[in-house]
């Protein structure tokens, strides 16, 4: 296994190479290539004083070089043992300690590695959220789908998930942003970032005005929480249609006069089945899993609503809410692509182990068909999702620059597409190199995990 | 043996395979819905100069015919149609597939070349000539297209038009709204429907032939052909494919043909990998063996034998990828970085946030329109997974 | 008293609106102590059968209009039972206690990520649930040590991909007796495995029956078996029980055609034609070939040892003969056939072909060379190119190699190949997935003699097909033999068909030949001892054996 694992890493290497070597030529192939003068072209500037600048720019950065020396020269800065490099941007001597220098950004000015220790967390941020409930959700909606095999959920489901794979993800965000999150329709989230301003120096934790407001708060969320939760579990179907019904409606009247005010209008029309009808069907799901979480989570909106409505005062909101507030929706526009397909590989992966001959000993032995799934067929099922998460993390990241951009995060995405659009030499190879390890390591992760579940793999 | 001449019955159809996976393709429902779909597009991209233009398609003026329409018809316009009605002559024959595929590809060249030698649209184009001249009375019969805009007809030019959403003035019917500069959203998206197809198709078809010719030469020979392939594979796969496609774009601009090219470079990859699995498996094969044993030359071993029984996969992974293609030009429209001019479905969803309010009618029907296209192409492609696995049609067995 | 009770059984298969009857009106009874063996070839219902006793059909797929199982306990304990409609409940309390199910695929019938010890403690804790964790332990080991897997306590902790075939047939023989079932179902659980290897597991059921005084349905299509462990006999045939009644009765006296169709078809069985004289001429020659495979391990993939597939092998073969290569899997015979035909690269020896050297000759030489030798493989599901016509399969390789001028000519020669293999000159125009096996297969052996080739080589051919359909095969190949005077290499493990076929035989044996001569003579008496099991693991039922050892 070490041996198997050094060679993954070693082999590693030629690959980040080739990577960078790519993504250079195709920098220095371009028109205008890599030299000096696309930075100082816009600048309004004597001509001396162009030259001057582009003369320091040369020396400082080489550009004056062709191609491959400068990509030479570019490896020798990022590896972390080779030549030194001096303030104005010659060589010194060779170190063993030189440390990893990726460099300073012609745009900013700034050097990159500060840049990118800004904003890489964030970005990890969002996509280490989206992992865990991508692979929750979709389990549990596979699970759901493959033990009814042909039956209506499953059917419906099918065609439902593909569909929601379809969505590109630059239509999800900007219908979430225009509808959820502006200032014509329904205003639950913030425009974009990742907090407010204010919340910076806020406590961690909501700050109620009194002791009093808390305790309203909690009792009401409770309150509804559990009876929601227990109306969810206990009754029976038609019942909980019925209320889901009811309740959709009542939500889809209040978004609706919330825009347009008490009179019907096209909008009213529009809404009130469509909630009423979404209600129904999330509150006829036959798993029990599924329900409880549907239902609590809106069962805590409903609460904290409600608290609201009572006269709760939040003094300030607090940093942990205000990060939650401000995530939930990057969050579902970047992760409900993954969920789709995920939770289409979990059903078919576990309709096929189901039909498989160690199921049929299993059941030969007695076992019942709960345990066969669980105990038998699941983790068997595992491995082709484990397989493909190898490129779920290259996905999502892909994912987060199309996201960021639109709800302004400030993140590796974001960046990535600012240094390409102003040509930042330092800025792009760094951006590419440090996703392309993130790739590549993801895929390492991938492939030891499978080794883990599966007994039949050995690396030797 | 002995030289009487055996007596050979005629030629019985019986369905090859093509023909089965096509018969049972056509009888799944979500199929017919992809294929309806890609129809209508395809339709909608070849007659698009007929549906939405504001040069009138018939007009007489002071007792002269004429008709604009035509005159200012691109030669590109031309070779669409020609392509369309090849294409239906040529399916229609019955030849061997490659020799099919070799007629259209010349037929496509020549009618091109006629094309873009001998018709020349005049270069400067007033769109509001037609309705100045409508309003001073001075038509007498005039016969519009259904959507009477072009896609280039910025209102904005000639009055003070906006974003302005759908059916809100009176005097101007937009069916779905303008967009920054005034031109008429619908317009722009039926003309934008030719680049979602055209780089659907063509970027695809390049990653089909780079990843083919890759991946089969991995799969059949190994060893050290097999080693350096697999490490361009995995150099191909790793690099995020959005951060190359960007630095592309950014670095050598924007042209429709360069985008083709850009999104079939980095999407090769996928299908290698599916042709080298494909050719591994296949070269086990005892029906392979047994042309190698019977001396049969190395090239009908690859194109006879194997490429044609290691299609399966290709054909379910070719419907994605054209789905992820025209998704990947979206996307770069989507951030800016797509072509200027032209119109583009995902250049239009952009403005739906660009200005302070947000323009429900931009996000909807271009984005609508991105979803239906790419909603088809993988119901087609989940479609044909399911008739090609020989195992999910599998009867009982005792 | 009877332990089962079958009456009537019918079982369609379908959904929808198509059902297929494939269980016609069974009756049988299983009695303690005693062995029923359910034969039949493919298709004709067997395995619906035992799957219907156990309930074990894919839910939603199947109907019984019709029929009545009832189960009994012998010592009277425990309540009788009416499977065929029982609850789920019910069902799930006899399965793996009072009828235990053994499958053919011990590959995949054990599940691969759990290990040996927790799927046997699975079926404790089903249906022992007083027993606690020392006294499973105890219990599992005892188990294995039953059905002779050495060191038991070892075994516990590892997976089953590390057994082989055998083991793991055994690991399942111990899963399904932990409980001591008063039944067991067995289907077709030595068909994949060795001959060898068959014939100790039989005899360890066998053990096992007695000392438990278990009732066992035992299904198989393989009738060496059926004389080995069968008490009574029932033949299927397309869904409905056409025979049954005493081993010995059967197999002596059949009685229904179809019966006596099906021993009639035993390779040991077919009448063998005059051979004519032939001349002795050498067509292939092989000198001291082997071949091996190397081992890469450590960081840089180096070689660090060799695998001997094939190891310094020596044998010949004369026109107008058929030589089979016998063995067990794994012992190189397939490796040795490709090496032959340069479809494997030969690491030392020779080979000559109509004494010409052909072992190291580059592929490009190889080729008009290639039309003197010939191959024709095990599976027919994959012998022949399914996306194109038979016409094309046939006529590709004459136009390579020159023959006829024109494709009209070559068309008329493959009709005659047709003709000659039995088979409709229609079926030119036809694709592959439209025959049955045997029928694929007799294309390939045309697609061979189209190159009119001096020498072929029969990898397993029959393995894959029902025994009346291996005997018009085999027929024809002796027939091809003998009239044109093609020299043969026939891959076997079958020794009834090498009585039948081959005139000289050679056994192989772990990479190396181990014996070598004339057919009937090794086969009176053998010297060497692996050959002497291969002999004796499966019986050949011919008219000396059936006469005294039943």
């Amino acid at each position: 296994m070490l041996n198997y694992l050094l060679r993954r890493i070693l082999l590693m290497i030629p690959t980040l190479l080739g990577i960078t070597i790519v993504v250079f030529t195709v920098m220095a192939a371009a028109p205008g290539g890599i030299s000096a003068q696309s930075l100082v072209d816009g600048m309004e500037l004597e001509p001396q004083s162009r030259q001057a600048l582009e003369d320091y720019y040369n020396k400082l950065y080489g550009l004056d070089q062709p191609a491959p020396v400068q990509y030479v020269r570019w490896l020798n800065n990022i590896s972390p043992i080779g030549f030194e490099r001096l303030a104005d941007g010659s060589f010194g001597e060779f170190s063993l300690w030189k440390g990893p220098d990726l460099g300073t950004s012609f745009r900013y000015g700034r050097p990159v590695t500060d840049m990118i220790a800004e904003r890489l967390p964030i970005t990890l941020l969002l996509n280490l959220i989206s992992i865990p409930l991508i692979y929750a959700l979709a389990i549990g909606i596979g699970v759901q789908a493959a033990r009814q095999r042909g039956g209506r959920f499953d059917v419906t489901s099918n065609i439902f998930l593909l569909g929601l794979w379809s969505v590109p993800s630059m239509l999800a965000g900007v219908l979430f942003i225009g509808f959820f999150a502006s200032e014509q329709y329904w205003r639950w989230f913030p425009t974009g970032g990742l907090m407010r301003r204010e919340t910076a120096d806020q406590t961690f934790l909501p700050l109620f005005s009194s002791f009093g407001d808390v305790f309203i708060t909690v009792l009401c969320v409770a309150l509804i929480t559990v009876a929601l939760i227990s109306a969810a579990v206990s009754f029976s179907l038609k019942t909980r249609q019925f209320a889901g019904l009811i309740v959709g409606g009542l939500l889809g009247y209040a978004m609706a006069v919330n825009l347009h005010g008490e009179w019907f209008g096209l909008l009213h029309l529009l809404l009130i089945p469509s909630m009423a009808m979404l209600f129904r069907l999330l509150a006829g799901l036959n798993n029990i899993a599924l329900r409880i979480v549907v239902t609590g989570t809106f069962a805590v909106g409903l609460g904290l609503a409600i608290s609201r409505l009572l006269g709760v005062e939040i003094l300030q909101g607090g940093y942990l809410l205000d990060r939650l507030w401000h995530l939930v929706l990057p969050v579902i526009a970047l992760s409900y692509g993954g969920l789709a397909f995920l939770a289409k590989l979990t059903r078919s992966s576990l309709l096929e182990n189901l039909a498989a001959d160690y199921a049929r000993t299993a059941r030969a032995k007695g076992v019942d068909e709960e345990a066969v799934l669980w105990r038998h067929v699941f983790r068997n099922s595992l491995l082709p999702l484990i397989t493909v998460s190898a490129t779920l993390l290259p996905s999502l990241l892909a994912g987060s620059v199309i996201v960021e951009s639109i709800f302004s995060i400030d993140g590796m995405g974001k960046l990535a597409v600012e240094a390409v659009q102003t040509r930042d030499r330092e800025l792009v190879l760094s951006v590419t190199l440090i996703s392309g390890l993130l790739t590549l390591v993801g895929y390492l992760l991938a492939d030891i995990a499978y080794a883990i579940v599966d007994p039949r793999v050995s690396y030797d | 043996m002995t030289e009487q001449v055996v007596d050979i019955p005629v030629k019985q159809p019986s369905k090859s395979w093509t023909q089965q996976v096509v018969s049972s393709l056509l009888k799944r429902t979500s199929a017919k819905i992809g294929l309806a779909w890609i129809g209508l597009l395809v339709l909608i991209a070849t007659f698009s100069p007929f549906l939405a233009s504001s040069h009138p398609l018939y007009m007489v003026v002071d007792g002269q015919a004429s008709s604009p329409l035509l005159q200012h018809m691109e030669p590109l316009d031309w070779v669409w149609l020609s392509g369309f009605f090849i294409t239906l002559v040529i399916s229609a024959l019955s030849i061997v597939a490659w020799k099919k595929i070799l007629l259209w590809v010349a037929s496509i060249a020549v009618v091109s070349f006629i094309a873009y030698s001998s018709v020349t649209p005049p270069v400067l184009v007033v769109y509001e000539h037609y309705r100045e001249m409508e309003a001073a009375g001075k038509v007498d019969t005039i016969i519009r297209a259904p959507i009477p805009y072009s896609a280039k007809d910025y209102l904005r030019d000639y009055a003070d038009t906006g974003i302005e959403s759908p059916l809100s003035v009176k005097e101007r019917t937009h069916w779905m709204g303008t967009d920054e500069n005034g031109a008429d959203v619908a317009s722009r998206m039926i003309h934008a429907s030719r680049i979602a197809l055209g780089i659907g198709f063509i970027a695809t078809g390049i990653a089909l032939v780079i990843g083919t010719i890759i991946g089969g030469l991995m799969g059949y020979f190994s060893g050290i052909v097999d080693i350096i392939g697999m490490r361009l594979v995995e150099i191909f796969e790793a690099i995020p494919t959005l951060f190359l496609l960007l630095s592309f774009v950014a670095f050598f601009g924007r042209s429709i043909y360069m985008m083709m090219v850009i999104i079939g470079i980095t999407a090769w990859s996928g299908y290698a990998r599916y042709v080298r699995a494909e050719f591994l498996k296949l070269r086990q094969q005892d029906f392979v063996q047994a042309a190698i044993a019977s001396g049969l030359p190395l090239r009908s071993i690859l194109f006879r034998h194997m490429l044609p029984n290691g299609l399966a996969p290709l054909l379910v992974a070719t419907s994605f990828g054209v789905a992820s293609a025209i998704l990947a030009e979206a996307t770069l429209s989507f951030l800016g970085l797509g072509l200027v001019d032209d119109p583009s479905w995902g250049q239009l969803l952009n403005q739906a946030v660009q200005s302070s309010t947000f323009n429900w009618w931009l996000a909807v029907f271009p984005g609508g329109a991105i979803f239906m296209t790419v909603f088809a192409y993988n119901l087609l492609g989940e479609s044909l997974r399911d008739a090609v696995d020989p195992h999910t049609n599998r009867g009982m067995q005792s | 008293m009877k332990l089962l009770e079958v009456e009537n059984l019918v079982t369609e298969l379908g959904e929808g609106e198509n059902w297929l009857r494939a269980v016609d009106n069974i009756s049988l009874a299983v009695e303690p102590g005693q062995t029923y063996c359910l034969v039949g070839e493919s298709g004709s219902g067997k395995s619906v059968t035992a799957l219907s006793i156990m309930g074990l059909l894919p839910h939603g797929h199947y109907r019984h209009p019709d029929g009545h199982i009832q189960l009994t306990d012998p010592q009277g304990h425990l309540p009788e039972i009416a499977l065929l409609n029982a609850d789920d409940e019910t069902l799930r309390s006899v399965r793996g206690s009072r009828i235990a199910m053994i499958f053919q695929e011990p590959m995949t019938s054990l599940n691969p990520v759990q290990t040996i010890g927790e799927q046997l403690e699975e079926v404790l804790l089903i249906h022992r649930p007083e027993l606690d964790e020392e006294a499973r332990k105890q219990k599992i080991l005892a188990a294995l040590a039953e059905v002779r897997i050495p060191d038991p306590e070892g075994r516990i902790r590892e997976y089953p991909h590390r057994l082989s075939g055998g083991q793991r047939q055994r690991v399942m023989i111990a899963m399904a007796l932990i409980c001591e079932p008063a039944l067991l179902i067995a289907d077709e659980p030595t068909t994949a495995l060795d001959v060898t290897v068959q014939a100790e597991i039989l005899k360890l059921m066998r053990d096992l029956q007695t000392k438990y005084g278990m009732g066992m349905l035992f299904i198989t299509h393989d009738f060496g078996v059926v004389a080995q462990i069968a008490d009574v006999v029932g033949v299927m045939r397309k869904g409905k029980l056409v025979e049954s009644g005493k081993t010995a009765d059967i197999l002596r006296n059949p009685q229904h055609e179809y019966t006596q169709s099906l021993i009639a078809a035993l390779p040991e069985r077919l009448t063998r034609p005059d051979r004519p004289v032939k001349p002795e001429k050498v067509l292939l020659e092989v000198k001291d070939v082997s071949v091996y495979f190397p081992v890469r391990r450590g960081l840089m993939r180096r070689v660090v040892d060799h695998f001997r597939a094939v190891e310094n092998v020596s044998l010949q073969v004369n026109a107008g003969e058929v030589v089979a290569l016998v063995g067990e899997s794994g012992c190189g015979k397939t490796t040795l056939g490709r090496a032959l035909l340069r479809l494997q690269e030969v690491t030392s020896g020779s080979i000559f072909l109509e004494g010409q050297d052909i072992t190291q000759v580059s592929a490009k030489a190889m080729r008009p060379l290639r039309r003197r030798m010939q191959v024709v493989f095990q599976d027919p599901g994959s012998s022949l190119n399914p996306r194109l016509p038979i016409h094309t399969t046939l006529i590709e390789p004459m136009r390579v190699h020159g023959i006829g001028s024109s494709d009209a000519e070559r068309t008329q020669i493959a009709a005659r190949f047709l003709d000659r293999v039995e088979m409709p000159t229609d079926s030119l125009w036809r694709y592959p997935h439209e025959f049955s096996g045997g029928q694929r297969q007799r294309l390939a052996i045309a697609r061979a003699l189209v190159l009119e080739p001096r020498f072929i080589l029969c990898d397993e051919i029959t393995s894959a097909l029902d025994v009346s359909v291996q005997a018009g095969i085999l027929r024809l190949l002796r027939q091809l033999v003998d009239e044109e005077g093609i020299g043969m290499l026939f891959i076997t493990h079958n020794m009834g068909v090498v009585d039948y076929l081959a005139d000289r035989m050679v056994v192989m044996h772990k990479a190396q030949l181990v014996e070598s001569g004339n057919t009937q003579e090794i086969m009176k008496s053998p010297q060497n001892e692996h050959t002497r099991n291969l002999l004796d693991a499966v019986p050949r039922l011919d008219d000396n054996y059936l006469a005294s050892a039943i």
